[in-house]
C-alpha cells in the first residue's frame, strides 16, 4: 500500500473538513435544519475537542513506542497491500466496538469516555467532544492485538484515524436514515443517535464505530423509534460548561466512591463496575434501568 | 497550530452566538414535571414549585421523591 506514510495522520487532515462541516451544519440548522446548537455547549464541546488533541502530543509518542514493542511479538508479517489494509480496516473496527462496549461497562474506562456523553445535544460538535484522559484508561490497549498479529503500526495508526474520520458525519440530527442496506451495514447518524440517548430504551445500545454489524451480532443493536426521541446526554448530566470540570468529574467520583468504600469489593466495583453501580443498592446502572424499562413496558401491555 | 485552533474555537463559539443559539428559556411547573419525569423512570410528580428567578424548581413525587430541576444553558438538568 503506497501512500500510507503520507496519509499518517488523516485527521489532521480532515480537521479543516471538520470545522467547514460545523459550520454548514449550524447555518442548516438556523435555516430550518433538524437540530440544534447552544453557544456554551459549543463551547465545551470544541474546548474538549482541543484539549484532546493537546493530550495526543503529550502521550502520542508513548503509544506509538507501546505499539512498536508490542509489533515486535508479531505473529504474521502482513504485507502493506490494500488486503491487509482492509482486513486491517475491519479488524480495528470489531476491536473498537470491544473497546467501546467496555467503555461504557467498566467505569475505570468509562470516566474518560462520558465526556463524549457529556452533551445533551447532538450535533456535529458533540464528535469534538473528547476525553483528555483516554491514555489513563488504556483505550489505546485494544488496538494491541492488530500489531500482535502482524499489521505494520502505521497502517495501524492510519486506520485508526479513518474510523475516527467516518465518526464524525453521524453526530447529526440532519441526517435522518440512509437507504436500508447502509442503514443494515453501517453505524449511521439514527443509529448513533440511539447510542446518545439517555433514555432506558435506548441506554447503552449500539456501540459500533463504523460498522453496526458487530451489535447486531452480539445483542447490542437497538433501532432508532421516531415514536420515542432520543434524549440526549447522561442518565445523571453534570451542570456545568467547564471543561476541567467535564474533562475529570467522573474521575473525581470514583476517588469520592473509594473513600466511602467500607470493603474491598466495594472499593474494586468503584473502579471496575459498571458505571452507577453502588454498595448500598441504590445505584442505577444500565442494566437495572433498562430492565426497569423492559418490566414496566411489557406490565403497560 | 495552537493559536489557529483557539481562534477556531472563538469564532465558531461566536457565530452560535451570532446566529442566536443562545437561549435561555422560562422554567414553569408543567417543564418542571415533564423534565423529572423524563429523567427520573417512576417518577410521577405531584406538585412542583418554581423559583423563576434562579431557573430553578423542587418537584414532588406521589411515592415521596423529591427532586430538583436547574438550568443549564438552554436544557435543564434534574437531581433527585
Amino acid at each position: 500500500m503506497t501512500g500510507v506514510t503520507a496519509l499518517a495522520d488523516p485527521v489532521a487532515l480532515a480537521t479543516p473538513a471538520f470545522i467547514a462541516l460545523v459550520l454548514i451544519e449550524m447555518v442548516a440548522v438556523r435555516l430550518g435544519a433538524r437540530g440544534d446548537y447552544d453557544w456554551r455547549d459549543t463551547f465545551t464541546s470544541l474546548t474538549m475537542g482541543f484539549g484532546s488533541t493537546m493530550a495526543a502530543v503529550v502521550f502520542g509518542a508513548t503509544i506509538v513506542a507501546a505499539y512498536g514493542a508490542a509489533a515486535r511479538w508479531h505473529l504474521f508479517v502482513l504485507p502493506m497491500t490494500w488486503w491487509a489494509g482492509a482486513l486491517c480496516f475491519v479488524l480495528d473496527d470489531l476491536l473498537y466496538y470491544a473497546f467501546h462496549r467496555s467503555a461504557h461497562r467498566v467505569r475505570w474506562f468509562w470516566a474518560s469516555h462520558v465526556i463524549h456523553h457529556s452533551s445533551q445535544h447532538y450535533n456535529l460538535t458533540t464528535a469534538l467532544r473528547q476525553t483528555w484522559t483516554g491514555f489513563f484508561s488504556l483505550s489505546f490497549a485494544f488496538r494491541l492485538p492488530l500489531l500482535l498479529i502482524g499489521f505494520d503500526v502505521r497502517l495501524v495508526l492510519f486506520v485508526a484515524g479513518i474510523n475516527l474520520i467516518y465518526q464524525f458525519w453521524v453526530h447529526t440530527e440532519a441526517v435522518r436514515r440512509l437507504p436500508a442496506p447502509l442503514e443494515w451495514l453501517l453505524n449511521t447518524p439514527s443509529h448513533h443517535r440511539v447510542h446518545h440517548g439517555s433514555n432506558p430504551r435506548y441506554l447503552d445500545r449500539n456501540y459500533g464505530g463504523v460498522f453496526i454489524i458487530w451489535d447486531r451480532l452480539f445483542g447490542t443493536f437497538e433501532a432508532e423509534d421516531d415514536a420515542e426521541p432520543v434524549r440526549y446526554g447522561l442518565v445523571h448530566n453534570i451542570a456545568s460548561f467547564n471543561p476541567l470540570v467535564t474533562a475529570t468529574h467522573e474521575w473525581v467520583a470514583i476517588l469520592r466512591d473509594l473513600r466511602a468504600a467500607r470493603s474491598w469489593r466495594g472499593r474494586w466495583m468503584a473502579i471496575a463496575g459498571p458505571p452507577g453501580w453502588r454498595a448500598d443498592g441504590a445505584g442505577n446502572t444500565a442494566d437495572a434501568l433498562r430492565a426497569d424499562w423492559l418490566a414496566r413496558t411489557a406490565g403497560a401491555e | 497550530m495552537i493559536w489557529t485552533s483557539i481562534l477556531g474555537i472563538i469564532a465558531l463559539v461566536g457565530l452560535a452566538r451570532v446566529l442566536g443559539f443562545a437561549k435561555n428559556p422560562a422554567l414553569d411547573t408543567d417543564t418542571a414535571r415533564t423534565v423529572v419525569e423524563a429523567a427520573l423512570p417512576g417518577f410521577v410528580a405531584t406538585a412542583a414549585a418554581v423559583d423563576p428567578r434562579t431557573r430553578t424548581a423542587t418537584v414532588t413525587a406521589s411515592d415521596g421523591r423529591v427532586a430538583q430541576v436547574m438550568s443549564h444553558g438552554d436544557r435543564w438538568v434534574v437531581r433527585g
